[in-house]
């Protein structure tokens, strides 16, 4: 397997994440993303026409976009069904409801963040507005979870929506977008940096 | 160097081997820079061509007080140095452009290894950075509590109060 990567990619770290929680061994390929804007490139663009990454190959299969990287992944490689919930109708709808969401928080916060860090010329306070709003969605879903006992988005076991949503909520620092006035979005993150093979990537600091 | 091992951790540092031994200071006065040698620190993984962890040797020089040039050991050719500079463009008193350049011998790392590399340390400093209070530098003696490991930050100061700078500093009577 095969992973465009580029290290400071929220993206990126979903799909490096699952890898690490299913236990699998994959080769990355760092991509000039900053300043070079190799994804952008002739070459990048016939491995990706949006220039994006990350993009994930797998013998004759090659696939874009974080969140499908996270679906085949954990269909194909996880046994247990416990990342995606195959045979549970209600619980898939609840991981696609949450894998939706993420491509939002993706659009807001990261969005921030690019200004912030890499110097993207972008509506910073837009963008960081409706993180907000996102984030108090969030908030409330996560809070209800937790009065039904359950610590994760879409049921009692973490799923690949809590991948999903995981980095660019932990990352909205980067983004001058304060998440301590969201407890119940603290407490998902830590219990999220718990998970056993979870590692930081810069910008985090998580500690077990 | 005292957060290598917990910022940096498994890179340029681990928490094992956090002591920071004793370096010099001096102050070039020819050339009005101050310099910080003799450091060294054990590090798992100094440079992108690190085969391993190996006892580091750096000097620090501030030709500036918006820039500093890094020399470390470079792991491929014993006897040359790695250069790391950072030229600081400040765009308001808290604010700040970091403009970078990475001189390394490498013949196994592509450039965009290289990149990954530091861009990965230099995102581990900036989280760290951002979260600092008081926001702009202390000058004053007695708003910080030195240990011996901070010798250079503190010739950093008083260089920039013998030179008169105020911008971007926080003096006492400003704390509330
Ligand atoms: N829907 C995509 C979005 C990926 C995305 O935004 N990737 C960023 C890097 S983290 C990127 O390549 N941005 C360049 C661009 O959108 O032009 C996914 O979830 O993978
Ligand atoms: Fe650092």
């Amino acid at each position: 397997m095969k992973l465009y990567d580029y290290v400071l990619s929220g993206n990126c770290h979903k799909v490096r994440l699952l890898l690490k929680f299913l236990d699998l061994t994959c080769d990355l390929e760092p991509v000039d993303f900053f300043p070079g804007r190799e994804h952008k490139s002739p070459v990048f663009l016939q491995i990706n026409p949006l220039g994006q990454l990350p993009v994930l190959e797998d013998g004759d299969l090659r696939l874009r976009d974080a969140q499908a990287i996270l679906v085949y992944l954990a269909h194909k490689y996880d046994a247990s069904g416990q990342w995606y919930p195959m045979n549970d109708p209600e619980a898939l709808g609840r991981v696609a409801q949450w894998l939706a969401f993420a491509e939002n928080i993706t659009a807001t916060s990261s969005a921030a963040r690019l200004h912030d860090v890499l110097g993207y010329n972008l509506d910073v306070d837009a963008a960081r507005a409706d993180a907000h709003t996102l984030f108090r969605v969030l908030e409330d879903h996560l809070a209800h979870q937790e009065f039904n006992g359950q610590h994760w988005l879409a049921g009692p076991l973490p799923t690949i929506a809590d991948i999903a949503c995981f980095p660019y909520t932990a990352l909205a620092g980067d983004g001058g977008i304060d998440t301590f006035i969201y407890p119940a979005i603290e407490r998902w993150l830590h219990h999220f940096s718990r998970l056993r093979g979870f590692y930081n990537m810069p910008g985090m600091n998580y500690f077990a | 160097m005292a957060h290598f091992p917990f910022v940096h951790t498994g890179i340029l540092g681990v928490e094992d081997h956090a002591e920071v031994q004793r370096y010099d200071v001096s102050m070039n006065v020819d050339q009005d820079e101050i310099w910080a040698t003799n450091c060294k620190f054990f590090q798992p993984m100094a440079a992108a061509a690190s085969k391993g962890g190996t006892i580091t040797e750096y000097k620090y020089r501030l030709p500036h007080p918006h820039s500093v040039i890094l020399y470390k050991t470079c792991p491929s050719r014993p006897g040359e140095w790695d250069l790391i500079g950072l030229f600081i463009q400040p765009t308001e008193k808290d604010a700040c452009i970091v403009h970078s350049f990475v001189l390394v011998f490498d013949k196994n790392n592509s450039d965009t290894d290289l990149l990954h590399f530091q861009q990965n340390i230099f995102l581990q400093d900036r989280i760290i950075l951002e979260n600092q209070i008081p926001r702009q530098l202390p000058l004053d003696t007695r708003i910080e509590i030195p240990t011996r490991a901070d010798a250079s930050s503190i010739a950093f100061r008083r260089w920039l109060k013998a030179n008169g700078v105020t911008w971007s500093t926080t003096q006492a009577e400003n704390l509330e």
